[in-house]
């Protein structure tokens, strides 16, 4: 109950200098009871932020006088956080001239006091320059310079402001809070400020408010323990994160010898530094590069794109994608020769060189995932990685930093086969044959990529580069010359194409590492048509597995590659007629022989019930009929296919009445029908390539159409 | 234990979680041990080979050289014996000149750069002053290729001393290059040089460091030596003091044993250098100027046999973190120190040989 009694009288102290417009000064109990209950609330509970911000007008308006206003000022002590909006009316009053210069001036004190505490600091962060016009007002000076060394971002320093102050400290003599506030500039620019910042001083702010803040702080812990902790753990993350940016703007290891992070920060670039003080300042009033560094968005660097002053390290682009985009604007080969060169050392000295302990693990993970976003971005392999890439292939132990390296591994440019082969594909190959299904998954996946990106991607650009040999048709260059692209991409589908083999082999065709070797078949399948590469490859007799599983994927995806293959070859031999290519013409010729073997399996199979009775010597399934049981001919037939047979007993039970629901085998009449249901429950490829392939079905879709 | 041997193909944990596949990090670089990433060639120089005008190599060793000649040119290497080296490999530096208006700039800043940083308490010793002095050392560029080899110093007095004295030392330069490493369209604006010898302390070297990385947008690592190089070194320079009448210093390799072995840390083997040298005339062909890789692998495993038939410890097994010789010293963490004047140049090419190797990756 007494909180109750507290809030009523509260409202009441507040409502009453709010509306009160002229007040009695002296003998007015009304008036030192409301101070009192305010000063008595404030110190124990602290006051909401609606009252905050309504006591704030008053306060601010200075319509009460001096003192009554610096009293209320003084009670403003936040029960949680300090609302913006309060922020915003000081900061205006403060800007107007109606409050006197005490007022300002205790205004802000109470913004210094307060502002660990402000909910949303952007709002101080966004006004509080605005503050900078009143720097040379005696009175408020210090305060100024105290809270613009709070809210200073790196983006507020201009080079006015550093001019201005140190206009002001040759006129009022080294004053510490004037060098408080440049030695904050100087942290973020150090090529503006060229004074020297005793480093014995660590109090450039002197304060009077001790008390004030304290009362502040134990308001807040008292609440803090009443409710959640969360506003300290933000506040205590965001004194480290500061105590972080301090120490790596200044370049010094936090520890004694702790590694420092490797990307560079965005520093205004150093190579012409030399001038003297006085040039300096006039050199800085003439057109000059925009220093990268003071770009602020992207609409201001495209509208300058020749006046960019470029970063001292291009390695920075790591970390800003502001100069990333400026990188892949512009493709300028100083530039990325520069951010090579970095690339290349830096991932020298942390994947291959240094004794890398799991303690650096997060460092190098966050370079790689920064590298990462880099080549999405940009769209395009980078030939640095690359190579460190062969290096640490070589020596990798397959587990650290996996999923990274998969996906550089996806990015990498087009080589010579062998060159693939001995620096990539082979270490893929030691680590695929020894490791479990899950990671044999993975670099299946990370080669299918890969070959994405050879069709997709880089064989384009090599069609553009050579013959015609056009330079810049990447940001990145390479110096590989001209080679057979082509030969490199039938070599990695090759490749992919064995190691599938081997690994279905190893283990025991498992039913994941099925999903994606067809995935990789099901892109090799379609080169043509949608890829528009002319080259086709029909993966070597393993592929039979797919149609021996257990499982309905296999079987059906298997029919949809098949047909996939036959349009692809189909599209290949017509538009091939007019040109000359004898190899490819061989290679479709071959291709076309064996993809006539396995449809005529899988019709015989399938369809056609005489799976082991075809009298085809070269047939997926030639046994010796000796060994064969004469019923089994039907066995792999749609209906009684052992991945196929959970959907005969469904589709019986359907179809058939309850008590009465017959063999499988019955539904040979009626496959039509079954084959409508397989295409509701989702398998339409087992359809669509019984009617492109049975003589019957097609001959009667041509008649139709 | 029955459930500890599952067989690989049922298990589908992914390695993390079992034993199958050891972080090899540790110990990264025994798997290839004579093999490191990429390949080594299959010989190397010994010694010094001059290149002629005609671009044609005549070999050319040390001990043939006149006496005057040879005393002439090491009196100008005596800076660089007798005291220890960290050895860097650098990128090429962006827009670094060695003329001496621009040395003399960079002096300027860097001296800057010092007392800012002695200011800011970076220094265990508090309040030392010193200037930074860039110059053009002489006598390290060897053949056309090779950059003007610059010499960093920083002299200062110390907070006890009155007289100044060097606060740190530092040499970049590439000795004998074979040909141009940077591609003709960039090669106008960057400055290659392989090798950086710094003599300091740690703090200082950073301050270096962390200036040369600012301003010529370059990275400067520690050039890590692993036990291949280290093989080659030894084996290459075991018999290159044959003819001299100094004092030899007894071969010396410092075996890291692994951290299985509690207890131990590591096995010093040291051998009298006539001893050695026995050994490798009769591996090494001496009217060859090259040493091969076979002989290289020979050597060494006449050396490690010999201890094993001794001591019954197989050394292969270990890791080689120094090696030491007459010449010089030379430690896995790129720890060098040099003892014979005569060789620095050799000492130096073989650095930059081995830095080159890491720049051209491929």
């Amino acid at each position: 109950m007494p909180t109750l009694d507290k809030d009523k009288g509260i409202a009441d102290a507040v409502e009453y200098f709010v509306k009160e417009e002229k007040m009695k000064r002296r003998g007015n109990v009304q008036l030192s009871e409301a101070l009192e209950t305010l000063e008595r609330v404030s110190k124990s509970l602290g006051i909401s932020a609606d009252n905050i911000i309504a006591l704030c007008e008053v306060a601010a308006s200075g319509r009460h006088g001096d003192d009554i206003s610096c009293k209320l000022i003084r009670c403003l002590i936040p029960a949680k956080e300090f609302p913006d909006r309060a922020v915003m009316v000081s900061i205006s009053y403060i800007c107007s001239n109606i409050p006197s210069s005490k007022i300002q001036a205790m205004l802000l004190r109470l913004l210094i006091a307060v502002y660990d505490y402000i909910d949303k600091k952007e709002t101080l962060q966004k006004l509080g320059y605005l503050l900078f016009c009143f720097i040379e007002n005696s009175i408020l000076t210090p305060y100024i310079c105290h809270l613009l060394y709070l809210l200073t971002r790196k983006e507020d320093v201009r080079l006015f402001r550093v001019r201005k102050l140190l206009d002001l400290q040759t006129k009022l003599g080294p004053q510490s809070y004037l060098i408080g506030l440049l030695s904050i500039y100087k942290l973020y620019f150090p090529n503006l400020v060229s004074i020297v910042i005793p480093s014995t001083k660590k109090h450039f702010f002197p304060t009077r408010d001790r008390q004030w803040c304290s009362i502040i702080r134990e308001v807040q812990e008292g609440n803090q323990n009443i409710e959640t902790s969360h506003l300290k753990l933000s506040l205590e993350l965001s004194e480290k994160l500061r105590a972080a940016e301090t120490t790596m703007l200044q370049g010094i290891p936090p520890a004694k010898r702790r590694k420092m992070e490797p990307i560079p920060v965005v520093h205004s670039s150093r190579s012409n530094l030399t001038v003297k003080m006085s040039s300096r300042l006039i050199a800085m009033l003439e057109e000059k590069p925009i220093p990268f560094v003071q770009i602020p968005d992207i609409d201001t660097l495209l509208r300058n794109p020749d006046k960019v002053e470029l970063p001292s390290q291009m390695g920075a682009a790591l970390r800003s994608p502001l100069l990333q985009c400026f990188m892949s604007y512009s493709a300028d080969p100083l530039m990325t020769c520069r951010f090579s060169y970095w690339l290349q050392d830096t991932l020298c000295d942390e994947l291959l060189d240094s004794t890398v302990t799991p303690s650096c693990f997060p460092r190098i993970e966050s370079i790689l995932e920064k590298l990462i976003q880099f080549t999405e971005f940009i769209q395009e392999g980078i030939p640095a990685v690359d190579q460190i890439l062969f290096r640490y292939l070589q020596v990798w132990n397959g587990m650290d930093f996996r999923q990274h390296m998969f996906r550089l591994i996806t990015r990498c440019r087009l080589y010579p086969f062998s060159l693939l082969n001995e620096n990539v594909l082979d270490p893929l190959r030691k680590l695929y044959v020894r490791t479990s299904v899950f990671i044999k998954c993975q670099i299946t996946m990370c080669l299918t990529q890969l070959l994405r990106n050879y069709v997709v991607v880089e064989i384009h650009r090599y069609n553009q580069k050579y013959p015609d040999s056009k330079p810049s048709v990447s940001i990145f260059e390479d110096d590989i010359g001209p080679f057979e692209p082509l030969s490199t991409v039938q070599g990695l589908i090759q490749f992919v194409d064995r190691l599938n083999c081997a690994g279905l082999t190893l283990e025991n065709n498992h039913n994941l590492l099925l999903h994606f070797t067809l995935t990789f078949s099901e892109m090799v399948s379609t080169l043509y048509t949608r890829y528009d590469l002319p080259c086709v490859y029909l993966p070597s007799r393993h592929i039979i597995r797919a149609f021996l599983t257990d499982n309905a994927m296999g079987p059906a995806r298997l029919c949809g590659i098949i047909n996939r293959y036959k349009e692809n070859c189909q599209k290949l031999k017509n538009d091939l007629k007019g040109t000359e290519s004898e190899a490819v013409r061989l290679r479709l010729k071959e291709t076309v022989h064996s993809l006539n073997i396995v449809i005529m399996d899988l019709c015989d199979t399938l369809w056609r019930r005489k799976a082991f009775t075809h009298g085809r010597t070269d047939s997926y399934f030639n046994f010796d009929s000796t060994l064969l049981d004469g019923g089994s001919n039907d066995g792999l037939s749609l209906y009684l296919h052992q991945a196929f047979l959970p959907f005969s007993l469904l589709f019986l039970k359907e179809t058939q009445p309850k008590e009465h629901i017959g063999h499988p085998r019955g539904i040979q009449e009626v496959r039509d029908t079954f084959m409508e249901f397989l295409q509701r429950e989702n398998i339409s490829e087992v359809k669509e390539f019984i009617t492109n392939t049975i003589t019957r079905y097609r001959l009667s879709t041509t008649t139709v159409t | 234990m029955a459930t500890k041997q599952k067989p690989s193909s049922e298990s589908y944990a992914t390695p993390q979680n079992g034993n199958t596949l050891k972080s090899r990090l540790s110990q990264r670089f025994t798997p290839r041990r004579f093999t490191p990433y990429g390949r080594t060639p299959q010989s190397r120089r010994i010694t010094t080979v001059l290149s002629t005008t005609q671009g044609k190599r005549k070999t050319v060793r040390a001990k043939s050289k006149t006496q005057s000649e040879s005393v002439a040119e090491s009196e100008e290497f005596k800076g660089f014996i007798n005291k220890t080296w960290r050895v860097f490999k650098l990128s090429p530096l962006y827009k670094f000149s060695s003329s001496p208006k621009d040395l003399k700039r960079y002096g300027q800043l860097l001296s800057s750069c010092f007392v800012a940083a002695s200011q800011k308490g970076m220094f265990v010793e508090n309040n030392i002053s010193g200037k930074a002095m860039f110059c053009v050392q002489e006598g390290l560029k060897k053949s056309e290729y090779d950059p003007d080899a610059v010499q960093i110093l920083i002299k200062g007095k110390r907070t006890t001393g009155t007289t100044d004295t060097a606060l740190l030392t530092a040499t970049l330069c590439g000795v004998e290059m074979e040909e141009e490493q940077l591609s003709p369209d960039v090669k106008d604006h960057f400055m290659y040089y392989p090798v950086l010898l710094v003599k300091s302390t740690v703090a200082l070297t950073d301050v270096l460091i962390t200036w040369l990385q600012m301003h010529f947008d370059c990275k400067v690592t520690p050039m890590i030596f692993p036990p291949v190089h280290l093989a080659w070194m030894i084996g290459m320079w075991s018999g290159a003091l044959a003819n001299t009448n100094r004092k030899k210093k007894p071969v010396e390799l410092v075996y890291q044993v692994p951290s299985e072995c509690e207890g131990i840390k590591k096995v010093t083997y040291t051998i009298e250098a006539e001893d050695c040298l026995k050994v490798w005339n009769s591996i090494h062909d001496h009217r060859s100027d090259m040493f091969t890789e076979e002989e290289m692998t020979t050597f060494l495993s006449c050396l490690e046999e010999h201890f094993y038939s001794l001591f019954r410890i197989k050394l292969n097994a270990m890791q080689l973190s120094c090696v030491g010789t007459s010449l010089c010293y030379i430690g896995r963490e790129g720890l060098l120190k040099i003892y014979s004047e005569e060789h620095v140049i050799s000492i130096l090419r073989h650095l930059t040989e081995l830095s080159v190797e890491h720049f051209n990756l491929v």
